[in-house]
């Protein structure tokens, strides 16, 4: 891909990080009542309420606020949990890489078994593979993850003392540990995506099949693990990797009730505190944190769409 | 469905052919559907040869059935679809025999195969190069190197200049007409005896059309492949063709040599497509349309599928099915009428 | 085949496809695919279910009995008890309300929001356009989960709440689809002639922009029911959605989780529930939009 084809969607992607921070910050402002008031909460003693004011800047006009706030964000300052006084980025950072990890294992799983899956189905379309396919796709995009997550662990780990119910081992305990841990949560994380990349790729797969340049390579002569190899997979790829950006988004919103099931101390637990305990720095922490991953995502897909599609690599 | 008359027919049309050398035989091929619902005789009882060398047309309205006898020769009829009687032989061996790996030995290597709109019918991720290569990796063995260096000489061929260049090309970095090129190139890229034009030009500006048609001209010319042109346009037929086989609701109405047809047509059918011509140097009246359209599959007239549609109509002899019946040397007709001599259809271009 | 067509002078036009009413024509292609016949069943079933429960109902779904708690399944309780004694059978069946009412008020929210600003944007074009397409991406590029939890933190854990927030966080998405409809429709001849003839704009947009808008707008909000059921699930399992006493299948979904080690099987019940209802309105959509495609194809 050309250096003149990043930089707009490079832009692109600054500008909507630029829109969730205006959004970002606008959360605290939004909530109904006197923010400081509410940040200290009902009991708090009139001198606290003031002390969280200042220490917000809540005093300043909101633009001045903005820019401070703005200021400091770029720097990597978000700012300390109300509660925990723990700055937010430690927080953010403590929490990531458990998420993360079981995230991209997730998106492993999918993408492993749901493309694969909807490739043949598509490939064999009519028959009872295809059917099986479609079938389980529609079941698997139907059900709540977390209540997969339940009966992994109430299968896997209860009923059976093959894994761990709960927690999270970090890659530095060991690549084995890490997997034991991460691996039902991961699967239940990624089951719905596997499924919906199953259909899309499956969909993707069939239109590819029904298009007038296959029927030119067959005319020539291509055989079916050629035609599959060089002209179908190709083409397919394209369509299949544009959704891949979507779903990170949702396995990062899935992961945060995954977490809960599962037992991880991740960013969904982080978050989910943070919402309870109305310690609103650590949501705009998480807030800013998962929309800048989900901005990188769809980069690293536009990057794959352009190595990928000729036409937009040389237009 | 066969009966004596067109059975002699068949074999009468092998003998008139002494001389010339029947490449492609096609004999009272049926095509069938079947898929949710049945549709039998989708195209029924067609009977033609291309001759080494030759060039023959398979005309007729969209839904006639050119382009599914062409899909059947190629075997690649889509899914549903099947040859329900008939044979279809190349250089004498028949097709329809053949497994699937014999025919892919034979498509692409002895027939290959030209569609319209080579927009979509290149593949957009593979360059240019490697999709006229492609034929002759799978049926020369050529490694890659070897075969894109052929892909070259096969560019110059078609007069795509710049080869070099352009075969590093992806498909919509041409324009239409070198797409269309590039699909030519890739067509005879193992040196067919037969191609197969399946609408070539219509996808293409007027005056690309003229140069694809003058390039395949050349190659007939020069190379002596056959030409199955299938196409709905006269004037490109007038042009480049040897004989004609016209098309109506799956049916062969007429088969005879491109100037009988152009002189005196045998069927009212292809009289009334004669007479859609647009004629330059005539004033410009309103273009006669043939009244109607096609009959889908299915619900053909158990008598003369034409006879709706046709300004000779009505008779008796229209209600019973019709039969292609010899009307002079080496012409055929399924009008029962014509055949008769009770029927003379007007002569020449644009006549009406 | 379709160029050829457009090429030949000879082909007369195809005469206007049967004059039934499309509405008719999308009941009818439903109700004869089995599958989407079983799913409208289903959640014909639910909404009666939902109406009739305090009479259907087997027992009071609040009503505890601390001495019970844990029941197996029985003749008494169908379902089984919770781990205060309720009757799982009973709150199942009142929890229908919930789930069939909860996507409701998300999926409402979402159109109020969406469909207005993507007709607007389709239609006029410009510069509203550019900017509402530019939020629009925005909120879509954001975690959606992540996005309706920021909102429930500002206006507080509560039902209403939550699904007003998924309707914010769904509402890009039927911009998007309104505003591709509107423009595409709005391309179409007819509508120009429509303007020609002197229609109004009102009614350029009644009569000739929504009917075309609505079929895909149907497939979209069907399919974002089945989504609004799934977070509802999972925002009351948080126990950010439905408060006690009031129980959706979410929130039994947690009462199982935390009981899990004394009564394990007691996640099958409302997990279940969930897909199957799910499940019923992803095949309705699906099947709505084979069938529109299969009309628009003929």
């Amino acid at each position: 891909m050309k250096v003149a084809s990043i930089v707009p969607r490079l832009l692109g992607g600054l500008v909507v990080l630029w829109l969730v921070s205006v959004l970002t910050f606008a959360l605290i402002h939004l909530v109904p009542g006197d923010p400081a008031q509410v940040f200290a909460g009902d009991a708090a003693t009139p001198e606290r309420v003031e002390e969280i004011r200042a220490q917000l800047g809540l005093d300043q006009p909101l633009l001045v606020q903005y820019g401070t706030w703005l200021g400091r964000v770029l720097q990597g300052d978000l700012g300390v949990s109300l509660f925990t006084g723990e700055p937010v980025v430690d927080a953010v950072l403590r929490a990531a890489p458990a998420t993360l990890s079981i995230t991209l294992l997730a998106l492993i799983i999918a993408v492993g078994i749901g493309v694969p899956a909807g490739v043949i189905a598509g490939l064999r379309q009519g028959t009872w593979i295809d059917r099986v396919v479609s079938m389980l796709a529609t079941v698997g995009i139907a059900m709540p993850g977390f209540w997969v997550g339940m009966l992994l662990v109430l299968v896997f780990a209860l009923a059976n003392p093959w894994l761990p119910a709960t927690g999270y081992a970090p890659l530095s305990d060991g690549v084995g540990t890490w997997f034991e841990h991460a691996i039902l949560p991961a699967t239940a994380l990624g089951l719905a995506t596997g499924a919906e990349l199953a259909r899309h790729a499956r969909g993707c797969v069939t239109d590819v099949l029904s298009r007038p340049y296959i029927r030119t390579a067959r005319a020539r002569g291509c055989g079916p693990f050629w035609l599959i190899r060089k002209h179908v997979l190709r083409n397919a790829a394209i369509p299949v990797v544009t959704v891949l950006g979507l779903q990170a988004g949702r396995l990062l919103g899935g992961s945060i009730v995954i977490e809960l099931v599962a037992g991880v101390q991740g960013l969904g637990t982080l978050t989910i505190n943070s919402i309870l305990q109305r310690d609103f720095p650590i949501l705009q922490g998480y807030v800013l944190f998962a929309a800048a991953i989900v901005v990188v995502a769809n980069l690293t897909v536009d990057a794959m769409y352009g190595w990928l599609n000729p036409k937009v690599r040389t237009a | 469905m066969r009966n004596g008359a067109m059975r002699n027919g068949a074999m009468r049309n092998g003998a008139m052919r002494n001389g010339t050398d029947p490449l492609l035989e096609v004999e009272g091929l049926t095509i069938d559907f079947d898929g949710a619902v049945s549709q039998p005789g989708l195209v029924q009882d067609v009977s033609f040869t291309v001759s080494r060398g030759e060039s023959v047309a398979l005309i007729g309205e969209s839904g006639c059935g050119k382009t599914m006898t062409a899909m059947a020769v190629l075997g690649l009829l889509p899914a549903g679809f099947r040859v329900a009687a008939g044979r279809i032989a190349l250089g004498g061996r028949d097709l329809l025999t053949c497994s699937a790996r014999e025919l892919r030995a034979i498509r692409g290597r002895s027939i290959g195969a030209i569609f319209q709109d080579p927009m979509s019918s290149l593949d957009p991720t593979m360059r240019v190069g490697d999709q006229i290569a492609e034929a002759r990796r799978l049926h020369l063995k050529e490694r890659r190197p070897v075969a894109l260096r052929r892909a070259r000489e096969l560019l110059d061929r078609v007069g795509i200049p710049n080869a070099d260049k352009r075969l590093a090309s992806y498909p919509h970095e041409l324009s239409g007409g070198m797409q269309q090129r590039v699909m030519i190139a890739s067509a005879i890229a193992c040196d067919p005896e037969l191609v197969l034009a399946d609408e070539p030009t219509t996808a293409l500006d007027v005056t690309i059309q003229a140069e694809i048609l003058e390039l395949l001209r050349d190659l007939r010319t020069e190379q002596g492949i056959a030409v199955l042109l299938v196409t709905h346009d006269l004037g490109v037929v007038a042009d480049f063709c040897d004989r004609v086989v016209a098309m109506y609701a799956g049916a062969v109405v007429e088969r005879a040599g491109v100037e009988d047809i152009f002189g005196a047509p045998a069927h009212p059918y292809t009289r009334a497509l004669l007479d859609a011509i647009p004629q330059s140097g005539r004033p410009r009246t309103v273009l006669p349309v043939i009244p109607g359209r096609v009959p889908p599959a299915g619900s053909f007239p158990t008598g003369c599928r034409f006879e709706p549609r046709c300004d000779h109509g009505g008779h008796d002899r229209c209600r019973a099915p019709q039969h292609e019946a010899a009307v002079a040397d080496g012409r055929y007709s399924r009008c029962a009428r014509v055949a008769d001599g009770d029927l003379v259809l007007a002569a020449g271009v644009g006549a009406r | 085949m379709t160029a050829e067509a457009t090429a030949e002078p000879v082909v007369d036009r195809r005469p206007a496809p049967s004059e039934r009413s499309p509405r008719r024509k999308l009941l009818r292609g439903m109700i004869r695919r089995p599958s989407s016949l079983v799913a409208i069943v289903f959640v014909l079933v639910l909404v009666v279910l939902a109406v009739l429960a305090p009479w259907v109902a087997p027992q009071d779904p609040t009503a505890q009995d601390l001495a019970a708690a844990f029941a197996p399944y029985s003749a008494e309780h169908l379902l089984g008890t919770d781990d205060l004694g309720r009757d799982v059978a009973s709150r199942l069946l009142y929890a229908i309300r919930i789930a069939l009412l909860a996507p409701l008020i998300s999926v409402g929210v979402a159109l109020v929001l969406g469909v207005p600003s993507g007709l607007w944007a389709g239609l006029r074009r410009g510069y509203v356009d550019a900017v509402l397409s530019r939020i629009t991406d925005a909120l879509l590029s954001l975690p959606g989960l992540a996005f309706a939890l920021a909102i429930v933190a500002v206006v507080g854990p509560g039902l209403v709440n939550v699904m007003v927030a998924l309707g914010i966080v769904f509402m890009p998405s039927v911009f998007r689809v309104v505003r591709g409809a509107a423009m595409a429709v709005a391309q179409e001849p007819y509508v120009d002639s429509a303007r020609a003839i002197g229609c109004s704009t009102h009614r350029i947009l009644w009569v000739h922009i929504l009917p075309n808008v609505a079929a895909p707008l149907l497939v979209q909000a069907t399919i974002l029911m089945g989504v609004a059921l799934l977070a509802e699930a999972g925002l009351s399992f948080l126990g950010l959605g439905v408060q006690p006493p009031e129980s959706s299948w979410g929130s039994m979904l947690r009462t199982a989780y935390d009981n899990q080690f004394e009564a394990p099987l007691s996640v099958l019940p409302p997990g279940i529930a969930v897909v199957l209802t799910v499940l019923a309105f992803n095949v309705i959509g699906d099947t709505i939009r084979d069938v529109m495609a299969a009309r628009w194809q003929r």
